[in-house]
């Protein structure tokens, strides 16, 4: 699933007609859209408010781990091109000085650094200056792996010119313009995440809480039996059932499994 | 090689190395840090992606440049050191520890190679028995050598290591500098050596059996002593598909130009392999593995067992005073 976190709902309009997304609550702090394999949530200016609306989305949609988080918003720049879209490649909190890398590998968009920023900043530099992406990015990397959650900027001002900030339209037009590139990086982030396995640990998980519900284990009985479940799917693809005996405590339950696998 | 990203420390952004190393590559973006910890140490990241998305670090190296080898870890000498100029390798063996010991799979090169110098030097004068080190312990000694031009730095500077012993660890081919240059005595190029079978399950990216035996053959004919490697041998069972493989790296190998051969299973601390299972959750001989430590069973059993066979296999080529075992 992919999460998009906006900052305000102008910029929130275009991923919502991109991906045909339909209000999932209109909760008071953090308005949420959703389809299949997509949500947006509208965070509100500031990294507080989009590192708690990275939680709120967490916990909205099952608290799954490895989710892609796509922070989309606008930003400043000393003298790049109103319309430019960049993913950010290095984050520098102001106020803490601390650094983020976000991955940016895989994408051939051009990347930058950006500072975030406190409060509007219009002292223009080499940096895109923004005030998400650091409490976005702290927060999405506890639930995703690094290379999951990317900040993704379009510039809306310089130096020499800015665009209208309450020109709704103008703002959707800057991020729709980009679409094609925002949907390439969806897909390119869908293939990476291929690369994280986690699908069976997950399953084994659920399965094991499923299968084993009225049986006791102790907690080393437990261990063993994931890791000899987490071999078992490495061997095959479906867990046959009738090799446990749900009349039988974990220990046996263990030896039958280890029977089976031949350990 | 393509590189889209090499993340610099700002401390070395302007070191001659750091300059040769960008000369030869090509890349998209540089990102300066502060430290290598900044971006090779955070714990939520992946090493399989990273894998496939490599990313250079360019950093210094402020301490701990030498650090002693495990106990029994030799190949003929009583004191052992190993140092690492760099963390991490373009290969992808599926049995690697690198995987369970690192967040990161970026490629970390310390720039800084003539501070590894004096400590080596140091401890070399400071010893009256014979000093062996390793390199290739953290990464794989040859394979980017054309990036990081760390051996032929290291050649230049090779007195640093009169009176002791260096061997460089590879599974690459990329011998371009050695055979370029007179061998040396106390420098051993060594290789590791699985059988083909296994190489293509296992070692994913490396040159197969037959190309390392090639080089190993061309080195010895231009005079260096080889260091010989099955280790850590895998181990998938059929005895007669290993005597072959015994057979066919003798077979063609000069033995008197033969430094030593080391023997050694497949080991992982518990950590680490519990990290790898996470990671290569299809894979069976690491799940096995995995299996294998939660119940604490001890595969010392099979592990000697499977040595021993593999000791008389190379017995039969070999004189004992050359093999090691790990």
């Amino acid at each position: 699933m992919i999460h998009f976190l906006v900052a305000t709902l102008s910029e929130g309009r275009p991923i919502i007609d991109f991906f045909d997304l339909k209000i999932s609550n209109n909760d008071s702090l953090f308005k949420v859209y959703h389809s299949a394999g997509i949500s947006l949530t509208i965070s509100g200016i500031g990294k507080i408010n989009s590192a708690m609306s990275v939680i709120k989305t967490f916990f909205d949609f099952n608290k799954q781990k490895n989710n892609i988080w796509i922070n989309l918003g606008l930003a400043g720049h000393k003298n790049h091109r109103i319309g430019d879209l960049f993913l950010v490649n290095k984050i520098k909190d102001s106020s803490s000085n601390k650094m983020y890398y976000p991955f940016v590998a895989h994408s051939k968009l051009k990347s930058i650094q950006c500072i975030t920023y406190e409060k509007e900043n219009l002292d223009y530099n080499e940096s895109l200056s923004e005030m998400e992406a650091s409490g976005f990015f702290y927060s999405a990397n506890k639930f995703s792996s690094l290379e999951l959650v990317q900040v993704l900027k379009i510039i809306s001002d310089n130096e020499k010119e800015s665009i209208n900030f309450n020109d709704k339209h103008k703002i959707y037009d800057l991020i729709f313009s980009n679409k094609k590139k925002i949907i390439n990086l969806c897909d390119s982030l869908h293939k990476i995440k291929e690369n994280i396995e986690d699908y069976n640990l997950q399953y084994i998980n659920k399965e094991f809480e499923e299968i084993f519900k009225g049986i006791k284990f102790s907690f080393t009985e437990k261990q063993q039996m994931k890791s000899l479940l987490k071999l078992y799917f490495a061997r095959y693809n479906f867990l046959k059932k009738d090799l446990f005996n749900y009349k039988e405590n974990g220990s046996f339950n263990i030896q039958m499994l280890k029977n089976f696998l031949r350990i | 090689m393509n590189i889209d990203n090499v993340y610099i420390e700002k401390r070395v952004e302007n070191h001659s190395n750091t300059q040769k190393i960008l000369e030869r590559i090509k890349f998209q973006n540089i990102i300066i840090c502060n430290s290598y910890s900044e971006v090779f140490n955070p714990s939520n990241q992946n090493f399989r992606i990273q894998k496939k998305y490599p990313s250079l670090i360019l950093a210094k190296k402020e301490n701990s440049f030498i650090k002693e080898t495990p106990p029994d870890f030799t190949i003929g000498y009583k004191k052992n050191y190993y140092f690492s100029h760099m963390l991490n390798c373009p290969f992808d063996c599926k049995y690697c520890y690198l995987q369970g010991m690192f967040n990161s799979a970026n490629y970390l090169i310390f720039v800084n190679y003539e501070d590894f110098y004096n400590p080596i030097q140091t401890l070399i004068k400071k010893n009256k028995e014979k000093l062996c080190f390793f390199s290739g312990y953290d990464c794989d000694s040859l394979a980017l050598e054309n990036i990081t031009g760390f051996l032929e730095n290291l050649v230049n500077n090779f007195h640093i290591f009169d009176g002791g012993f260096l061997e460089l660890r590879s599974k690459s081919t990329n011998v371009k500098l050695l055979s370029a240059i007179k061998p040396i005595n106390n420098l051993i190029p060594a290789f590791s050596l699985n059988p083909q079978f296994i190489i293509k399950e296992f070692e994913s990216g490396t040159p197969n059996l037959v190309k390392r035996l090639s080089v190993i053959k061309s080195l010895q004919e231009k005079g260096w002593n080889i260091g010989v490697r099955f280790d850590p041998i895998i181990w998938l069972g059929d005895q007669s598909r290993y005597e072959f493989f015994f057979k066919e790296v003798f077979k063609d190998l000069d033995i008197r130009k033969i430094h030593s051969i080391t023997l050694g299973s497949f080991r992982m601390p518990t950590k680490y392999l519990k990290k790898l299972s996470k990671i290569r959750p299809s894979d069976s001989f690491i799940q096995s593995a995995y299996v294998q430590q939660s119940f604490r069973r001890s595969s010392k059993e099979l592990n000697n067992e499977v040595k021993s066979f593999c000791k008389k296999q190379i017995l039969k080529f070999v004189e004992k005073e050359k093999l090691f075992e790990n």
